[in-house]
C-alpha cells in the first residue's frame, strides 16, 4: 500500500492535523480526522470490502450514507464486536479495528464464490424449490444453509457495554439536519418553541457537504449551515442530536431515535451509556429525511468501484478523497454532472460521460462539453471487467425505445464508476406514521400524499429537487408547526439561492445489454442479497407479482438494508413486467411493500436499555425478609414477590425439611410470614351491601369483630380470588386477598363499584404494604400469643374462630385475626410493616421454649391441603366454578345478585360432565403424583387416550403418612371409590378417588 | 439485586430501605442527591369534592383545602396534601403526626360520608434533588417534566421505571419528594442510583 | 404507543390505562328472566369493528378513574373521551353507538326494564 494515495492536496471537511492509524482485515492503513472508514478506505484506494451474500461476489463500497448495500463490516472483537456495520456510518478513530464479511478464507480469495459458477442453481425461490423434501431432512438443510448464508457474527458472551433509554418531549421534532431540516429548526425554533432535530450523521448540513456549487445569500451554502447552527445551539430550548438516528414512529407522534454515545471514542468513559433510546411525544413533526440515490441496473453492475455519484461527489468534496483515476459516469439525469464537474474540477479524468438519454440539454450538460468532458448521449454500459475491481466498460447505442442496443460496443478503460438513476424520497418515517403514499411521475417514486398525524414532510423525502424548495417548504413547516402547538412568531425569509437548474430524467429500470436478460453477466437490483432484474422476472412468471410475495420470493428488500437503493427499481421492473401482461398495470399499481422499524439495524442492547439483571423485574421482599435470609430460608418467587419456601437444617432435603415444619405446625407452633396477602380497606355505609355484591355468599348480617371467607366471581361464574374479610365496625371492613391476586381484584372492586353501582356509598383503598403478617399456628400458639398479648382475652368464647381484635402484641399496636389456612388453632398477626421484624423476633423469642418453627409456602401448601383447602391459580384456572370446587355452600341461594349469579345457572354450568373437585390416593403410598399429569379412564397401548381430569396439587403428607393429591376430574364426586390411571412416561400410577380432604376431617383442630 | 446489610440506626424503626441504602456522601459536585423521608406520615384521605361538608370540615383539620386541581399538591409548613384522584387525597405529614391528624380529621368531618386510611407505612419516601434530578426522572418516567410543564407544586401517580409511584417537585433546583410502596423501595433505589451514575450521585441521611 | 387523555390527569402513554373493553353493555336488571342466549349477549358478546368503536378504558396506574373513549380501531385516533354513564356525543360516536347490534336486543330491554325475552 503506497499511504493515502486517492487523498487530494486540499478541499474537503478532514482535518489533515490529526493523522489517525486503523486496521482492515489485518492491514494497516490511515486517515484523517473527519473521516468515515469507507472515506478513508478509499483515501487508500480500497474499494473491494466484502463478498456478496448469495453468490459471494466482491463488492465494493456503493454509497456514503445508510443506505450502503454492500460495505458490512464486522467491527470490534469479543463480546465488543459488532456484525453489519455500515462502513459508510463508522466515524473512523485511532486504533479502530474492522475486518470484512461473509469470505472464508479471506476477502480476495473467497471458497464460496463457487456459489457464482453455480448460480443456475440458485435461482430465486432456491430454498423454497428445493429443501422442500423430505421434510424430515429440513433440519440437516436448515443446518447447512445457515452456516453457508448470513453476514457477521454475533457476540457469544454478554454485551459488556451499557445502553439507557430516555423519555423526552418537544413542541416540534425534525427529522433530518439537511438544508430543509435546519430551515424548519430555525423558524420553529425562533418562536421559541421546544424543538428538538435529529441527525443519523456526525455533521449538519446534510448535502450541502456535497453540493458545494451552490450558495445561500451570495455565501457557499456551508456558510448558511455554520451560522444557522450557531444560532439554533445558542436556542435554550432547541436540542441538536447527532450521531442519532431517528427508527421508529409510532402512533400519536411517539417516536424512537437511537442516540450512538460513545462508539465513535476509542475509549469510552464508564459513567456514559454506549447508547441512548430516546422515547420521543411530539406535539408535531416535520420529516426532512432526504432522498436516496437509486442505482441503475445494468449488466455487472456490482464490481467494486462502481457506486453512487452522489456519494462520489460526497467522497471528493467532503473527505478530499477520490474515487478513481479515471471515472465514468453513467446517469440517466443531470444530477450525475455535478459529480463529473467537480471531479474534473479537482483534475481527476473522467473517463466518459454516458448519457441513457438521447439529447441531454441544460447549462450542466453544457457545461460538461465545455470542460471537455466526453459525453456519450443516447448510450449504455452493456457490460462491465475487473475481477475485484472494475477495469473497463462497454458502451453502446440504445434504441430509441431504449429496449435494446444497436451498433458495436466500445471499450472504455476506467478504474471507478459513477452512476445515477434518480431520487428516490426517503419515506420511511412517513409511511411507518400510517400516511399514505402515492407514485410521484415527477421523481419517479412514492411521495407522502395524506398524513395520519400531526407530521409535515419537507424537502426532498417530499419530493423536492431543488435547495431552494427545500429550504422554502423547510422554514414554512418549522413555523406552521410553532404555531400550531401555540406559539407565535414571524416568518423567517427564504434565502437567495444559487444552485444549478436540473431537467429531465430518462428511466430505463433494466439498462439493456447485449444479450437477453440474465445470458450476459446480471443485472443486480438488490445489491445486498444478490437479487437480479432476472429473478423478478421469474418471480413474475412464477406467479409471484405481488409485490409482498416477490420480496419473500426473491428475498428482495430483506436485507438489513432493507432495500433503501433496491425497492423502487424492483417495483418499476415488476411494473413493466406486468405491464406487458396485464394492461393498465404500472408502477403505481404494483405498489410497495411496508417499511417498518427500525430504519436501520439497532442493537437489541439499547432496546433492552437497563431493564437487565436486576431490574429486569422488580423483586419485593417483605419487613421480615432479612430474617428469612439469615435463618437460609430457601425462596419461591410469588408473582414479584419473594417468599420463605422452607428453612432446610444443614443437610435437609426439601422433603425432610418440609415434613418437619408440617410436624411442627399441627404438634406444636409454626409462624409463617404472610405478608404478602393482598389487604384492601373498604369503607362506607354501604360497605356490606358491596360486599353482598361481589362475593357469593351473604355479608349484610356479619357482626363487627367477626370475619367471614369469601369467593369472587367473575361475571361468567368462575372463580377469580377467595379470602377472608373481617368487619372491623359497621362501616369498615379488612378485606384480604391472594398474594397474585391483590391488584386485580383492588382493581376489580373499584370497577364495579364506579362503572355499575356508582351510587354505592364506599371506598376501597389498597393497605397490602401497611401490614406485616406474622400467622402462628398449632396446639401451642395460643399459650405463646398470651404471653405476648396481655390486652386481648383469647379464650374460644372471647375469641371465636373467624373473629378479629385489636390489641397489642409484643408491646406493638396489632390486629389480630383468628382463622386458619392450615386447620389448626390459628392467629394472624398484622402490625404496622416497620414493627414487622420486630414482631415476628419477638414471637421467634418467646415462642423458643415451645420449639416454635417458622414455615416456608411449602409446608402452608401441605398443610392446607391436608385439610383440602383449594389455592386459587392451582385448583383454578379461570375456568372453574364453586360447584366444581365442590363449594356449594358458599354460594347464596337467597341473594337476588351477586356478581356471576346468573352464569352458574347457564346450561353448560350444570352439565354433570363438568371437571369437580376430588381426592386421589396413590395405590403406593410413597408415589407423589405430579401436578398437571393427565387422568385418564383407561390406559391405552399409545396416545390419544380420553383425558377425563387433572391433578392439580400433589405432595407428600406428613399427617397422613402418605402422598395425598387434589384432581378435577369428569363426574367428580360420582367416582369416589374409583380407581383411575395417571399415565407418564415410563409408567402408569393407580390412584383411588376420595373425598378432597385428608386429615381433621371433623374440623375439630381449629378450636385448639 | 445486591443487598448491602446496613443496620437500622439505633432508636429508631426499620425502613425498606435500610439494608439498601449503601454508605451516606458522594461527590459534593453531585448531579443526583438521594435520600429517604423515614417513615413520614400518610394518610389517605377519600369524600366527595362537591360536598361543602366535607371540604370545609377537611380544610379546618388540614389548615388548608383539598387541592381541587388533578396533579397538584397543597402544602401548609411540612405538610403536603396531594391530589390522587377526584375524590381522593394523600396527607403526608411530619412523621408521628399522623395519628392527631387522623383523629383531627374523624372528628372534623363526622357526619360525612368520608374514609381515612392511615398508610404511613405502604409507602416510603425517596427524596430526588439536583441539577440533573429531572433527567434522572425522564429516564423512567414518561410524561412531561420540563418547568413549562411540571414545575413545583406539581405532583403525579404515574410509573417510574418499573414501579408506580407519586412524586411532587417541591423547588426549582429541581427537587421531587417520590413515594412507592415499600416493597418497590428497594428495586426504585437501586434504578435511581443507576440512572444517575452520568451525573455522580451523592446519598444523604 | 397510543397518548391517551385522561379526564382527571391528562395525557398520558397507555401503558398506565387498563382496556375495558366494548361500552355502554348494559348489565341486565333481572338476568334470571333471561335466557341463555339472550345472557350470553350482555356476557360474551362483543363488537369488533374496523373504524370508530366505544370503549371503556380505566387509569389505572394514575388516578384509578374509569371513563369512556371513541378509538377509531384502524388509525387508533381517539375521537372522543367522555365520562362513564354518559353517552357519547360527538356525531362519530352518535353513530357508532346506534349502529351496535346491541342496541334493543332482550339482553338490553332486560337492563333497561327489567323485562325477559
Amino acid at each position: 500500500m503506497s499511504g493515502q494515495n486517492h487523498r487530494l492536496a486540499n478541499s474537503g471537511s478532514i482535518d489533515r492535523s490529526a493523522p489517525l492509524k486503523f486496521q482492515f482485515d489485518g492491514q494497516q492503513y490511515e486517515g484523517y480526522k473527519g473521516d468515515t472508514l469507507a472515506s478513508a478506505l478509499l483515501a487508500n484506494g480500497v474499494h473491494l470490502v466484502g463478498r456478496s451474500f448469495k453468490y459471494h461476489r466482491p463488492r465494493g463500497i456503493m454509497s456514503a450514507g445508510s443506505e450502503e448495500p454492500n460495505a458490512l463490516i464486522q467491527l470490534g472483537d469479543g463480546n465488543r464486536t459488532d456484525p453489519n456495520l455500515r462502513a459508510t456510518r463508522i466515524e473512523l478513530r485511532d486504533g479502530l479495528v474492522a475486518a470484512s464479511q461473509n469470505r472464508w478464507p479471506c476477502l480476495k480469495f473467497d471458497v464460496g464464490s463457487v456459489n457464482n459458477l453455480l448460480h443456475r442453481f440458485f435461482p430465486a425461490g432456491f430454498y423454497y424449490k428445493t429443501f422442500m423434501w423430505p421434510a424430515s431432512w429440513w433440519l440437516k438443510y436448515e443446518h447447512w444453509i445457515r452456516r453457508a448464508a448470513g453476514l457477521g457474527k454475533a457476540p457469544q458472551g454478554r454485551d459488556p457495554d451499557r445502553y439507557e433509554k430516555t423519555h423526552r418531549h418537544c413542541d416540534v421534532l425534525i427529522v433530518g439536519g439537511g438544508p430543509a431540516g435546519l430551515a424548519a429548526a430555525l423558524a420553529a425554533g425562533r418562536t421559541g418553541a421546544r424543538v428538538i432535530l435529529v441527525d443519523e450523521g456526525t455533521l449538519l448540513g446534510g448535502s450541502l457537504w456535497s453540493d458545494l456549487d451552490c450558495t445561500i445569500d451570495g455565501a457557499p451554502g456551508l456558510d448558511w449551515v455554520r451560522a444557522t447552527v450557531a444560532e439554533l445551539q445558542a436556542m435554550p430550548e432547541v436540542t441538536l442530536l447527532i450521531r442519532t438516528t431517528a427508527t421508529g414512529y409510532y402512533d400519536h407522534n411517539y417516536l424512537t431515535l437511537l442516540e450512538r454515545i460513545t462508539d465513535h471514542l476509542g475509549t469510552a468513559p464508564d459513567h456514559l451509556p454506549r447508547q441512548r433510546l430516546w422515547k420521543i411525544r411530539a406535539k408535531r413533526v416535520v420529516l426532512a429525511a432526504g432522498a436516496i440515490e437509486r442505482p441503475l441496473v445494468f449488466a455487472n453492475n456490482d464490481r467494486p468501484g462502481i457506486m453512487l455519484a452522489s456519494a462520489a461527489r460526497t467522497y471528493m468534496n467532503r473527505f478530499a478523497v477520490t474515487p478513481g483515476r479515471r471515472v465514468l459516469v453513467l446517469t440517466n439525469n443531470d444530477d450525475a454532472y455535478r459529480t463529473a464537474l467537480a471531479m474534473h474540477a479537482q483534475g481527476v479524468r473522467i473517463a466518459g460521460l454516458v448519457d441513457l438519454r438521447a439529447q441531454p440539454k441544460g447549462p450542466l450538460v453544457a457545461a460538461a462539453a465545455a470542460a471537455g468532458i466526453a459525453v456519450h448521449p443516447g448510450q449504455a454500459v452493456v457490460a462491465t471487467r475487473g475481477a475485484l475491481r472494475v477495469s473497463s466498460v462497454e458502451i453502446m447505442k440504445l434504441t430509441a425505445d431504449g429496449a435494446g442496443v444497436t451498433g458495436s460496443a466500445r471499450k472504455i478503460e476506467c478504474d471507478a464508476v459513477a452512476m445515477s438513476g434518480g431520487w428516490t424520497p426517503t419515506v420511511h418515517m412517513f409511511s411507518q406514521s400510517g400516511g399514505k403514499l402515492r407514485w410521484s411521475e415527477d421523481v419517479s417514486a412514492f411521495v407522502p400524499d395524506l398524513s395520519v398525524q400531526a407530521e409535515t414532510s419537507v424537502g426532498s423525502c417530499n419530493g423536492a429537487v431543488s435547495l431552494v424548495k427545500c429550504l422554502k417548504q423547510g422554514l414554512k413547516a418549522g413555523i406552521e408547526a410553532a404555531r400550531a402547538t401555540g406559539y407565535k412568531g414571524r416568518v423567517t425569509a427564504a434565502p437567495n439561492v444559487g444552485e444549478p437548474p436540473q431537467s429531465d430524467r430518462r428511466d430505463l429500470w433494466v439498462v439493456p445489454g447485449k444479450k437477453p436478460l440474465g445470458h450476459a453477466g446480471k443485472h443486480f437490483v438488490d445489491f445486498q442479497n444478490d437479487v437480479t432484474a432476472a429473478d423478478v422476472h421469474l418471480a413474475a412468471r412464477e406467479g409471484y407479482q405481488s409485490i409482498e410475495h416477490l420480496k419473500r420470493y426473491t428475498t428482495m428488500g430483506m436485507g438489513t438494508d432493507q432495500g433503501k437503493t433496491s425497492n423502487i427499481n424492483a417495483l418499476a421492473i415488476m411494473g413493466e413486467v406486468l405491464g406487458a401482461n396485464v394492461p393498465g398495470a404500472d408502477v403505481s399499481r404494483v405498489g410497495h411493500t411496508t417499511f417498518r422499524p427500525p430504519y436501520t439495524p439497532a442493537t437489541i442492547g439499547a432496546y433492552a436499555g437497563r431493564n437487565i439483571g436486576a431490574f429486569f423485574d422488580p423483586v419485593r421482599t417483605t419487613a421480615m425478609d432479612f430474617w428469612h435470609r439469615e435463618a437460609g430460608a430457601k425462596f419461591e418467587h410469588v408473582g414479584q414477590w419473594m417468599r420463605a419456601w422452607y428453612y432446610p437444617k444443614p443437610g435437609e432435603s426439601l422433603r425432610q425439611a418440609v415434613d418437619r415444619e408440617v410436624k411442627a405446625a399441627r404438634d406444636g407452633v409454626g409462624i409463617l410470614d404472610a405478608t404478602t396477602l393482598g389487604k384492601i380497606d373498604i369503607q362506607g355505609p354501604d360497605a356490606a351491601e358491596f360486599l353482598n355484591r361481589v362475593y357469593t355468599n351473604v355479608w349484610l348480617k356479619l357482626a363487627p369483630g367477626r370475619a367471614r371467607y369469601g369467593l369472587m366471581l367473575k361475571e361468567d361464574g368462575m372463580v377469580m380470588d377467595d379470602g377472608v374479610t373481617a368487619r372491623l365496625s359497621e362501616n369498615r371492613f379488612h378485606m384480604t386477598t391472594t398474594t397474585g391476586g391483590a391488584a386485580g381484584v383492588l382493581d376489580w372492586l373499584e370497577e364495579w363499584r364506579q362503572t355499575e353501582w356508582p351510587d354505592l356509598k364506599v371506598y376501597i383503598t389498597s393497605v397490602t404494604e401497611q401490614w406485616a403478617v406474622a400467622s402462628i399456628c398449632g396446639p401451642d400458639c395460643r399459650t405463646l400469643l398470651a404471653e405476648l398479648c396481655p390486652d386481648i382475652d383469647l379464650a374460644n368464647d372471647a375469641f371465636p374462630f373467624m373473629s378479629v381484635r385489636e390489641g397489642t402484641v409484643a408491646g406493638i399496636a396489632a390486629r389480630v385475626f383468628r382463622i386458619s389456612f392450615t386447620g389448626e388453632l390459628s392467629f394472624e398477626i398484622n402490625v404496622p410493616r416497620r414493627h414487622g421484624l420486630a414482631l415476628w423476633q419477638a414471637m421467634m423469642e418467646a415462642g423458643e421454649k415451645y420449639d416454635i418453627c417458622p414455615y416456608g409456602t411449602e409446608a402452608m401448601h401441605v398443610l392446607r391441603a391436608e385439610k383440602g383447602f383449594i389455592i386459587v391459580g392451582q385448583e383454578t384456572d379461570g375456568t372453574v366454578t364453586p360447584s366444581d370446587l365442590c363449594m356449594d355452600w358458599i354460594v347464596s341461594k337467597t341473594k337476588v345478585d351477586f356478581v356471576g349469579k346468573r352464569a352458574l345457572a347457564r346450561r353448560d354450568i350444570v352439565s354433570a360432565d363438568r371437571k369437580r373437585l376430588v381426592g386421589l390416593l396413590t395405590e403406593d403410598p410413597n408415589e407423589v403424583l405430579p401436578e398437571g399429569a393427565q387422568i385418564v379412564e383407561a390406559v391405552q397401548p399409545e396416545p390419544p387416550m380420553a383425558m377425563i381430569g387433572h391433578v392439580t396439587s400433589s405432595y407428600y403428607s406428613p399427617s397422613c403418612g402418605r402422598s395425598i393429591a387434589m384432581a378435577l376430574v369428569k363426574g367428580g364426586p360420582t367416582r369416589i371409590g374409583e380407581t383411575l390411571s395417571i399415565p407418564l412416561a415410563g409408567k402408569t400410577i393407580r390412584a383411588v378417588v376420595t373425598e378432597p380432604r385428608f386429615f381433621d376431617l371433623d374440623g375439630e383442630r381449629a378450636n385448639g | 439485586m445486591v443487598e448491602k446489610v446496613g443496620p437500622t440506626p439505633p432508636g429508631l424503626d426499620p425502613t425498606p430501605l435500610d439494608r439498601v441504602i449503601g454508605p451516606i456522601g458522594g461527590p459534593a459536585e453531585a448531579g443526583v442527591v438521594l435520600s429517604e423521608r423515614r417513615h413520614w406520615g400518610k394518610l389517605v384521605l377519600r369524600g366527595e369534592p362537591d360536598d361543602k361538608k366535607f371540604i370545609t370540615g377537611a380544610t379546618k383539620a388540614l389548615g388548608v383545602a383539598p387541592p381541587s386541581k388533578p396533579n397538584t399538591a397543597a402544602t401548609i409548613q411540612s405538610t403536603a396534601i396531594i391530589w390522587t384522584a377526584p375524590n381522593e387525597w394523600l396527607v403526608v405529614s411530619e412523621p408521628g403526626t399522623e395519628a392527631a391528624l387522623e383523629s383531627a380529621l374523624e372528628s372534623a368531618l363526622a357526619g360525612t360520608h368520608h374514609a381515612i386510611t392511615n398508610v404511613s407505612d405502604h409507602s416510603t419516601i425517596i427524596r430526588l434533588s439536583g441539577t440533573a434530578a429531572r433527567a434522572v426522572l425522564a429516564k423512567g418516567c414518561a410524561i412531561d417534566l420540563h418547568p413549562r410543564v411540571f414545575g413545583v407544586g406539581q405532583s403525579a401517580q404515574t410509573n417510574l421505571a418499573k414501579a408506580q409511584v407519586i412524586f411532587r417537585q417541591f423547588d426549582e433546583m429541581p427537587s421531587y419528594d417520590i413515594l412507592v410502596r415499600a416493597s418497590f423501595a428497594p428495586y426504585l433505589w437501586a434504578w435511581l442510583t443507576d440512572a444517575g451514575l452520568e451525573f455522580g450521585v451523592r446519598v444523604e441521611g | 404507543m397510543l397518548l391517551i387523555d385522561c379526564p382527571w390527569c391528562g395525557p398520558r402513554d397507555d401503558e398506565e390505562f387498563h382496556y375495558g373493553g366494548e361500552a355502554h353493555i348494559l348489565r341486565p336488571r333481572d338476568a334470571a328472566a333471561l335466557s341463555d342466549e339472550a345472557f350470553a349477549d350482555y356476557l360474551f358478546m362483543q363488537q369488533n369493528p374496523k373504524g370508530p368503536h366505544l370503549e371503556r378504558w380505566s387509569h389505572n396506574h394514575g388516578c384509578r378513574r374509569w371513563f369512556n373513549m371513541l378509538r377509531n380501531t384502524a388509525t387508533n385516533e381517539i375521537l372522543e373521551i367522555y365520562p362513564m354513564g354518559e353517552k357519547p356525543k360527538t356525531e362519530a360516536g352518535q353513530a357508532a353507538y346506534a349502529a351496535n347490534w346491541r342496541r334493543e336486543t332482550a339482553a338490553e330491554k332486560n337492563a333497561l326494564s327489567g323485562e325477559g325475552s
